[in-house]
């Protein structure tokens, strides 16, 4: 095991939530560690030079999937913000997360990168809080201020306050259609040019989606999910002719997104509205086959 | 020194080792291949996205340039720790030479380690399954055909 010595203040590993606080408002210079795929490289490319680390890998309570044992037919699952991503993607808990898990990193990355890591700086290409939008998580966070939980919408939009900490992503039981699909360079693992996850409860009569990489941070289809759960006939399921298409076109409407060195803002555009409309044509044939 | 400098314990290949002046910022590969000579493990794209600097955590692959040596916490095995102590050859490194496709050889170190927890997990392993399971290690001599063959055939050993 390692030890580091306490001399230097410029490795903290606290083992509680409440340390982790305290150390992350004495010095608020140290970058948050997770598992440090993302930081590490940062530095390596001299992207981010931070005068101390603040290791969140001593808190135990922070690791770990807990869920009611029905997550394969939607049940509700609690997952630690040290939960890597390895260990999500074992815990099967959505066939969405199964597909993002996959394609969002290597097998040496998921077994060190953290679930708080790929979502805690809402960076708009990192793969998990698009899906979160679409299975309606909510977010648990402590700081100085205290704990609290929001809507992984108000966090996407918010983000963690100084001195915060992120504890847990929470999912309710959600049955029914999920899924998550992208367009990248290549069908290996890295981060998405664009990418969509759209969750359809019919029990609930709900729909709700998350774009990734099309924006500054992840953001939900709100018009593109209101509009599709009013057209559906949710007795017979039927999509009316045209509602796909639609829905594609509102969750583009929705995007805000960037022109960079991989995709222009029109391709995205673009990309997001057709993977709208083939996620709804998919959960129709689904239906049909039954 | 001064405080940059950190000293901590790692446990290598079965042994403890104790280093008293490692940067605070410096990664497992660092400390592997330039304090202990472990020289087995390769540097490369220093991202994690390359897998010639896969090492094995409690027995998984991890990518050893994006973890800081101040944050591993268990048994690292480095190549030198995999091969057998008396020079022979594991089953794995075996099927590696047979399908012997390999150029420069740079990326084998972090193959054999990534392909040893891959085919545990993966007995009789698919080429499709092969394909994924070792996408986080690349050849730049592109001679993928003859590793994913030499993995996939001792994946069924």
């Amino acid at each position: 095991m390692t030890v580091t010595s306490t001399d230097s203040g410029r490795i903290v590993r606290p083992t509680s939530l409440e340390e982790a606080i305290a150390a992350s408002t004495e010095r608020p210079d140290a970058r948050i560690l997770g598992g440090g795929t993302l930081v590490v490289a940062e530095r390596s490319l001299g992207i981010d030079i931070p005068p101390a680390y603040l290791l969140l890998s001593g808190i135990a309570e922070l690791r770990g999937v807990t869920s009611d044992g029905a997550t394969a037919t939607g049940g509700a699952a609690r997952i630690g913000a040290q939960t890597t991503l390895r260990a999500l993607l074992d815990a099967a808990l959505s066939p969405m997360l199964d597909v993002a898990l996959r394609s969002l990193a290597t097998p040496q990355i998921r077994h060190r990168a953290t679930v708080g890591g790929n979502i805690a700086e809402r960076r708009p290409a990192h793969t998990l809080a698009p899906c979160l939008l679409a299975l309606d998580a909510s977010v648990g966070s402590a700081g100085p201020e205290g704990s609290r939980r929001r809507s992984i919408r108000d966090f996407a939009a918010e983000g963690l306050g100084a001195g915060e900490i992120l504890v847990d992503v929470a999912l309710p039981a959600r049955g029914g259609f999920q899924r998550f699909v992208r367009v990248a360079p290549r069908n290996g693992p890295g981060y998405a040019i664009a990418s969509v996850a759209v969750s359809i409860d019919p029990t609930a009569r709900s729909v709700r989606s998350g774009i990734g990489g099309s924006g500054p941070t992840a953001l939900p289809g709100t018009a593109a999910d209101d509009f599709l759960a009013g057209a559906v006939d949710w007795e017979s399921g039927a999509v009316p002719a045209g509602a796909a298409e639609e829905y594609g076109r509102l969750l583009a409407d929705a995007c805000d997104p960037p022109t960079d060195d991989r995709a222009s803002a029109g391709y995205r555009r673009h990309a997001i509205a057709v993977m709208g409309r083939r996620l709804i044509e998919a959960w129709n044939e689904e239906q049909q086959r039954g | 020194m001064d405080d940059e400098r950190i000293s901590l314990s790692l446990r290598v290949n079965g042994a403890t080792h104790r280093i008293e002046d490692a940067w605070y910022f410096e990664t497992l590969l660092s400390v592997l291949r330039y304090r202990l000579g472990l020289t087995g493990t390769k540097q490369a794209c220093e991202t994690g996205s390359c897998g010639a600097c896969t090492v094995l955590l409690d027995g998984r692959p991890i990518n050893s340039c994006v973890a800081l040596a101040a944050d591993v916490d268990g048994d690292v095995t480095t190549i030198e720790g995999y091969s057998p102590a008396d020079g022979s050859l594991t089953p794995l490194q075996e099927a590696l030479i047979a399908a012997g496709d390999v150029q420069c050889g740079y990326c084998l170190p972090g193959m054999v380690l990534a392909g040893s927890a891959f085919i545990e997990e993966h007995p009789n392993a698919t080429e499709d399954e092969v394909r994924e399971g070792m996408c986080g290690n690349l050849c730049r001599c592109t001679a993928y055909l003859g590793i994913i063959e030499g993995i996939r055939e001792a994946s069924a050993r």
